[in-house]
């Protein structure tokens, strides 16, 4: 069974479908672009997929196929197994995506795709630059390691990352009984949102189940989502956008005073500081909660107007 | 695609060209003007429990610097048609101004600093002073 890199050959729909949505956009006014926001979107879309061919998706390779050649189980390559191989991969993804949200070192190639305050088509060809290794190694070669042929993994995770470029969109609402199953555009805007209320909500990458199954579900409600990151980067340069956590990461490394600093600031979860001067979603959640409930007992809103 | 970088590059490129160009000529390139209600508005996202007492708008409206009275600011600035903002304790962060414009130092990667133009030289030395942690109801007459 041959596994065509199916990505390259989607592009022309891609650019299809980008057109279709900046035109409905203009004249239905639904859903929203901003040049600069699409251009640095693109940009990231086309160096996310030459930054793994200076050797990062040969080292991902070769992780699969050493994983495969101590394989746990020959599995044949059926229709039926390609099925299997994506569900399997789908809850592979699920793990993937949400430890990509609580731990730094993950985030930090993550960051990329939410660094947009923008929700659309073009957010979706957002990607990092970087990340494909320590994923592979501590995520995929244990589905090889199971007797996934890697070509088959490679291939279910290109359909995954397929069926999610449609859903970055707010052209579509609410999906009905799709969504109990599927992940939809609605699911997906409240993982863009950065409202305390859906962070870090809805990993899912095609099948929805997983978020109900490990209690990270979250509809989206009447609340509209604002879309970005907590702390939004402020440029449209791609290279700003591609390493600005890294280089965070290594100018708090540098300064660290402890081991202990450095573990947290590597992999504590995004916004953790040695003092807590610094907000994590868990502590932005908190505050929320406070700020609500102090709201609710003043009978007024949570934010006073200016004197 | 052909199969040769370089021209699938190129391709890409020129199809990434395209796109912008539509998105420019569909009306797509703005820019957010910072007024009081926007910036009212994105801190109540941003930062829920900072309460403004004041708020100096940038004279350009790219920009709006809050202080409230409990030690800390605020500056809201434009990207693109977006606004985005960032928090710190007066005192904390380097502050200068030339005639009537405000810079404050950010240190950051893609941000080292961003500005906030007062309507004269007094308005932004009072702002200054308030942001280099001054008592913020001392106005010094500045209204």
């Amino acid at each position: 069974m041959a596994f065509p890199d199916i990505i390259p050959l989607a592009i022309p729909a891609f650019v299809l479908l980008i057109l279709v949505e900046m035109l409905a956009w203009r004249f239905s006014g639904r859903g929203d672009f901003e040049t600069r926001d699409a251009a640095a979107s693109l940009i990231m879309g086309l160096g996310s997929q030459i930054a793994p061919l200076f050797g990062g998706a040969a080292i991902k390779l070769a992780i699969l196929y050493a994983a495969y050649e101590q394989r746990f189980f020959t599995l044949p390559t059926t229709w039926w197994l390609v099925v299997l191989c994506f569900v399997v991969d789908d809850l592979r993804y699920y793990w993937w995506h949400r430890i990509s949200h609580e731990r730094r070192w993950f985030w930090a190639s993550h960051v990329v795709h939410h660094s947009s305050q923008h929700y659309n088509l073009t957010t979706a060809l957002r990607q990092t630059w970087t990340g494909e290794i320590l994923a592979a190694l501590l995520f995929k070669a244990p589905l090889a390691l199971l007797g996934f042929h890697p070509l088959m993994l490679v291939f279910v995770s290109a359909l995954n990352l397929l069926y999610q470029f449609w859903i970055h969109t707010e052209m579509i609402g609410r999906m009905g009984p799709f969504e109990w199953v599927f992940n939809t555009p609605s699911h997906h805007r409240v993982h863009h949102a950065t409202n305390p209320k859906y962070l870090d909500a809805n990993y899912a990458g095609t099948l929805i189940i997983w978020d109900r199954l490990f209690g990270t579900f979250v509809p989206e409600d009447e609340e509209k989502p604002r879309y970005g990151i907590v702390k939004n980067i402020g440029v449209f340069n791609p290279f700003v956008i591609a390493f600005h956590e890294w280089i965070a990461i290594a100018r708090d490394v540098i300064s660290a005073k402890s081991w202990r600093e450095v573990s947290g600031y590597l992999f504590g979860p995004p916004g953790w500081s040695p003092d807590g001067s610094r907000l994590t979603s868990a502590m932005i959640k908190e505050r929320w909660r406070r700020t609500d409930r102090e709201a609710s007992s003043e009978g007024g809103p949570a934010v006073h107007p200016a004197e | 695609m052909t199969g040769n970088l370089v021209l699938d590059l190129a391709i890409s490129l020129v199809g990434i060209a395209i796109l912008v160009l539509i998105s420019y000529f569909l009306g797509a390139l703005r820019n957010a003007v910072v007024t009081e209600a926007a910036a009212m508005e994105r801190i109540a996202g941003d930062e829920p429990d900072f309460k403004p007492t004041d708020w100096l708008i940038d004279s350009g409206g790219k920009s709006a610097i809050g202080v409230s009275g409990e030690g800390e600011a605020v500056i809201v600035f434009s990207h693109g048609d977006r606004l985005a903002s960032r928090r710190f304790k007066t005192g904390e962060r380097a502050v200068s101004h030339d005639g009537a414009l405000i810079t404050i130092a950010l240190d950051e990667l893609a941000l080292k600093a961003l500005s906030c133009a007062a309507r004269d030289e007094t308005t932004a030395a009072h702002w200054v002073g308030v942001l280099r942690g001054r008592d913020v109801n001392s106005r010094d007459g500045v209204s």
